[in-house]
């Protein structure tokens, strides 16, 4: 009889470190939610601006001229992933620096190499501290760029990115 | 009294080891939490013993392809590119034809000449600093003075850079 009322009168009782091991759970939960909600905010592909990006080769082989075409798309060598369509594409002798008998350095023209430049329209996000190829990869001019198609690959000098008008 | 209230009187919440151990791994993850989100490695508040500068220095880049003139302007944000921490702010950009020397084997003597379509740029920046009792500079704690290479981004362009003067701005 006694062991029964004893029974029936055990209550569960909570102590701090239940309090505390109970919030520090909750927290960790709350954290690690609250980290993957910011994390895919932060990664999140933002393609609202389009930029015309300039690439300049120099001394290309006509042949490999011949492969750039208006409307290919161009992707990055060093992730693969797309950057842009081909908008245009004009090509001019290529610029050559010679040393004459006075050892002057002049400039002429290779008529057998072509110095190209591509304008490439390119979506991604326009901030002050610059353009961002798809909100995420930092792009500007006097980088070199790895870019290749379908039928061209080539290292490139960007030296302009100009915001479309909306 | 009752067995049952001698029982409540003398039953006291006994700590145990894993009661310990618990508090001590709670209290060490919060603390862990806290200095990732708080802590910015000290690198804006100075040494012990140094000063805070307001500092204009200016960098160099030379031989460019004249098209990248006109890339950088008055009024933007530098950051390093490889820490992406703010190193100032542009104050002036001034771009010179690129000189070559040169060695004229008629007249036997050294001569100076424009190398044609190359320019050379040089960009000035303010920005605050700190400066030790030895007086070295130092920006975000790393080491800083005149023939440092630096990698910049400014918001439409980015090279490697190297620094060829630094002066205090004088109150």
């Amino acid at each position: 009889m006694n062991r029964t009322v004893n029974n029936s009168r055990k209550k569960i009782s909570i102590s701090v470190i239940d309090i505390l091991v109970l919030v520090t759970v909750i927290a960790c939960i709350a954290g690690t939610f609250l980290h993957y909600k910011l994390y895919e905010k932060r990664n999140a592909v933002k393609t609202d601006d389009i930029c015309s990006v300039s690439v300049m080769y120099t001394m290309m082989e006509p042949e490999i001229v011949e492969q750039l075409a208006v409307g290919d798309k161009l992707y990055l060598n060093d992730d693969k992933t797309e950057f842009g369509t081909v908008a245009e594409v004009s090509a001019v002798d290529a610029s050559v620096y010679y040393t004459n008998a006075k050892n002057e350095i002049t400039e002429g023209l290779d008529s057998t190499k072509r110095d190209v430049t591509v304008i490439i329209k390119v979506a991604g996000s326009v901030s002050e501290n610059g353009f961002f190829v798809n909100g995420k990869k930092y792009i500007a001019s006097g980088m070199n760029i790895e870019l290749y198609s379908s039928k061209f690959s080539g290292n490139g000098l960007i030296f302009d990115v100009k915001q479309q008008a909306e | 009294m009752s067995s049952l209230e001698k029982g409540k009187k003398n039953k006291r919440y006994r700590f145990n080891i894993i009661d310990v151990l618990l508090i001590v791994v709670i209290v060490l993850a919060v603390s862990a939490i806290l200095f990732l989100f708080f802590y910015d490695g000290g690198k804006d508040s100075g040494r012990a013993g140094e000063k805070s500068v307001e500092l204009i220095y200016t960098v160099e880049q030379s031989n460019l392809t004249d098209i990248l003139r006109g890339k950088i302007n008055i009024g933007d944000s530098v950051l390093d590119s490889s820490t992406l921490e703010n190193i100032g702010q542009v104050i002036d950009v001034e771009y010179t034809d690129s000189v070559y020397t040169g060695f004229d084997p008629e007249s036997n003597a050294p001569f100076e000449a424009v190398y044609p379509g190359k320019i050379d740029m040089r960009v000035k920046i303010s920005v605050k600093a700190y400066v030790g009792e030895d007086g070295i500079y130092y920006l975000n704690g790393n080491l800083f003075n005149v023939g440092k290479e630096m990698d910049l981004r400014f918001p439409f362009y980015t090279g490697k850079c190297v620094c060829v003067s630094v002066s205090e701005v004088s109150e």
